[in-house]
């Protein structure tokens, strides 16, 4: 795909995701800014598999659209009065956090257009576009060596954007092992506590009205 | 051209979610804006990640680990993710727990802790 082609189409999806959180923080029916939600989850999922992001892009599937929107629609529906019964977001403050959500946007762009960014399409190292967009091979040091007609065709390995499962996979279970393991014991904590918050509002009804 | 886009997009994700943050009274839409603001951030970070590997790659000696090592910005991301749903599951059993025993998740009603 060309490079003109793919702006093009960001273009598109960005806009189509700004117009969507824009209908989230905006509509005063919590329904349906999920709805709105989980659709600006979805353009971000498009937006990672555009650059290369493929594995990010299924977790952001899996995860945001899957599993977050679903629970906040979920707990609108089960929540009383609150689909509806939202307070008008007109006033002062609608004005000041504007405002301030403005200055931030401005003072972003100012850096973001004022940067030279050293980008990757500026490298004209043929060794690394080779390792990185088309295919490369190792030599006995484990030093990355340009496909030439003489490498055995065992030993060519495709680009590490085209193939990026296996880099993701070998530095989850060997240099960040220690941090995955973490994780998992933050997300056992999490849900361990929701239970116990959720179980509570079921059982002990009357201590629960008590402590509140 | 394309890092700019996806960072133009970032940046206008992270603002709308903080102009939900400071206007909306209702907690389910905050935690929505909070979720905004974590998705810009990761974008962000995977745009980086894919675009600026000028910086992080040394020519001379490239290795195999120096070549993966390129995604250490995804794996931050799915960190990120992570941590930011295990949140978002806290966060709405504490809504719920609220919207039975005192019938209101508006900010503004829930002044226990004050004085």
């Amino acid at each position: 795909m060309s490079s003109s082609f793919i702006n093009i189409f960001l273009i598109v999806i960005a806009s189509l995701g700004t117009i969507c959180s824009l209908i989230v923080v905006m509509q005063s029916n919590v329904f349906r800014s999920a709805i709105a939600l989980s659709f600006n989850f979805l353009c971000i999922a498009v937006v990672y598999f555009a650059i290369n992001a493929e594995f990010l892009g299924t977790v952001q599937i899996l995860v945001y659209v899957g599993a977050v929107s679903v629970l906040m629609a979920f707990s609108v529906l089960l929540v009383k009065d609150l689909q509806t019964g939202s307070t008008s977001i007109i006033g002062v403050n609608f004005f000041v956090s504007g405002f301030i959500s403005l200055l931030t946007f401005f003072v972003l762009l100012f850096v973001i257009f004022t940067t030279d960014w050293q980008t990757v399409d500026k490298l004209n190292e043929p060794k690394i576009k080779a390792a990185l967009f088309e295919e490369y091979s190792l030599n006995e040091n484990k030093d990355i060596m340009i496909v030439s007609k003489e490498t055995p065709a065992m030993e060519i390995h495709s680009g590490v954007y085209n193939n990026s499962i296996i880099p993701i996979g070998t530095l989850l279970t060997t240099k960040y092992f220690i941090s995955l393991q973490l994780i998992g014991l933050i997300i056992v904590s999490c849900v361990v506590g929701s239970i116990a918050i959720t179980k509570n509002t079921i059982e002990n009804d009357d201590e629960m009205e008590e402590l509140l | 051209m394309t890092l700019t886009i996806i960072l133009i997009f970032s940046s206008a994700l992270f603002s709308i979610g903080i102009f939900g943050l400071l206007t909306r009274k209702n907690i389910v839409i905050t935690l929505m804006s909070l979720e905004l603001i974590f998705n810009s951030v990761v974008l962000a970070l995977i745009a980086f990640s894919r675009y600026t590997i000028y910086y992080t790659l040394s020519f001379s000696e490239l290795s195999l680990e120096g070549l993966y090592s390129i995604f250490s910005g995804h794996i931050l991301g799915i960190f990120i993710i992570s941590v930011a749903a295990a949140e978002t599951a806290l966060a709405l059993a504490l809504v719920l727990a609220l919207g039975k025993f005192k019938s209101t998740i508006e900010l503004n009603d829930l002044s226990e802790m004050k004085n």
